[in-house]
């Protein structure tokens, strides 16, 4: 296996999802109270 | 590419489905006569694994492509932690997303929330709400208290709210009921994706058989070793309306049997209306089970094969069947797709696995697993050893810590990983180091 055609996830990642994102800054924060709520987090 | 000729896709996970119990992978009882056809007819992977030993994790891992510590999602929800969300907030690729973008209707016959929602068109929650992650939160903490409940209020409580249960049998039925109307109102291509149930623990698609067994549960509890963790297992056997283990083995193998006849019934309806060559059709588990190997009894946490080795057969129209040997995950399966679809490559952890069409080539060395269960448990595997690596935290479930700080096992002398060899230096301990969220290695 050439290790140099590994792929590497997270660096200059290219967008294949466009506006969708997959966790919003509303549903993040609700997520959290949420979770904290019941003592999660 | 011409909208029209974009195939179909469908995705089937058949939750805790464990190789080792179906005749396709060598036992005997046949309780997999339809999933063994589809088999025969696809590319069928013999060494494939989840990333993850629970269900949201590795369900994030297919459509991203990605082990869980890179997508973020590592934990089973509701355990998942902030720092998970951050990572999880920048992914660029998801593939109900992706498909969705590309023209395809949408379709979640299964419920989801949150991240795991995006990109459906439709998403079936069985509470018929919106949000059915608030009410996931809610659940998830009544159960948590009921599981510190003395088994004998917890026996009376599952009592009192059977019939609520009554509503939950048969998934596998209704979600393939759900699967073939919205098939039929639908135009253009369709990517399907369904998450039969019944196959996980309390095996709710079969009536608890009334068969004698030997084992019952006081002769279990003398092999658990913790106290949180024999009340966990009387209320698994609860849970199961079940007295000894083999009567959950049969309720277990029956539920199995159901699932797969309603495979068979969803293979027909895509013969039928004749689109079945149309359609990629995919299934696979999103994790195995424990059925008291390793002391873990009706759980799938723990990184041993288990848990995480999984089914895995893509049956792709106009393509030759082929057994594939080599090591495989179910992070593969996102990449496959694109590659069906004439895309280009992506920049994620898995790879396409139309590789194995054109020759016997190796994808990979090893394959990773994550825990979805406690704070930090991963593992590696080649095909011939594997290196587990545990932070000594508890199980969330059932209180106990499922195994020691370092496990390694030699899979050719010892396939059932029963003699840690671990002796202070393995030479996979450093496989770990591509990942930076954890400290283990």
């Amino acid at each position: 296996m050439d290790k140099k055609k590994e792929s590497k996830p997270n660096q200059e990642e290219e967008n294949f999802i466009g506006e969708e994102e997959l966790l919003s800054e509303e549903e993040e924060k609700e997520l959290k109270e949420k979770l904290k709520y019941y003592g999660y987090i | 590419m011409d909208i029209s000729s974009k195939p179909n896709i469908v995705i089937i996970i058949v939750d805790a489905l464990r190789p080792r119990d179906l005749s396709l992978y060598g036992a005997q009882r046949e309780l997999d006569s339809n999933i063994k056809r589809i088999a025969s007819e696809s590319l069928f992977f013999k060494k494939n694994f989840s990333a993850s030993d629970a269900s949201d994790p590795s369900r994030a891992s297919i459509f991203s492509g990605k082990y869980p510590a890179n997508f973020g999602q590592i934990h089973q929800y509701p355990y998942i932690k902030e720092n998970e969300m951050e990572i999880i907030k920048k992914n660029k690729f998801w593939l109900p997303v992706y498909l969705k973008n590309e023209g395809y209707s949408t379709f979640a016959v299964t419920p989801l929330y949150m991240w795991l929602k995006k990109g459906f068109d439709y998403v079936e929650n069985s509470d018929g709400t919106k949000e059915g992650y608030r009410n996931v939160t809610r659940i998830k903490f009544i159960q948590k208290i009921l599981l510190k409940l003395p088994h004998f209020v917890y026996r009376i409580g599952k009592w009192a709210v059977k019939d609520f249960h009554k509503d939950r049998l048969n998934q596998a039925k209704r979600s393939i009921d759900k699967a073939i109307s919205k098939i039929n109102e639908t135009e253009g291509p369709f990517f399907v994706f369904m998450h039969l149930t019944d196959t996980h623990h309390p095996y709710d698609a079969a009536e608890t058989p009334k068969v004698n067994g030997e084992t019952s549960l006081k002769k279990v509890l003398e092999t658990v070793p913790t106290i949180s963790q024999k009340e966990y297992v009387k209320k698994r056997f609860v849970d199961a309306s079940a007295k000894s283990i083999e009567q959950i083995t049969l309720k277990r193998e029956n539920s199995t049997i159901a699932v797969d006849k309603e495979i068979g019934r969803f293979y027909e309806f895509l013969k039928e209306k004749n689109i079945l060559d149309k359609t990629v059709l995919i299934i696979l588990a999103d994790h195995g089970d424990s059925f008291g190997e390793h002391n873990i009894y009706y759980e799938h946490t723990g990184m041993y094969d288990v848990s995480v080795h999984t089914p895995l057969m893509i049956r792709i129209p106009k393509m030759k069947p082929k057994v594939v040997e080599e090591l495989t995950q179910n992070i593969d399966v996102s990449p496959t797709i694109l590659e069906i679809l004439g895309k280009k490559k992506i920049n994620v952890d898995g790879k396409s696995l139309l590789a194995f069409t054109k020759k016997n080539k190796k994808l990979r060395n090893e394959v990773f697993a994550f825990e979805g269960f406690c704070d930090d448990s991963r593992m590696v595997r080649t095909k011939t050893r594997k290196l587990i690596l545990h932070d000594g935290s508890k199980c969330y479930l059932c209180g106990a810590i499922h195994g020691e700080k370092k496990e390694e096992y030699d899979l050719v002398k010892d396939p059932l990983e029963l003699k840690n060899i671990y002796s202070g230096k393995s030479k996979l301990e450093n496989k770990f180091k591509k990942f930076k969220d954890s400290n283990l290695a």
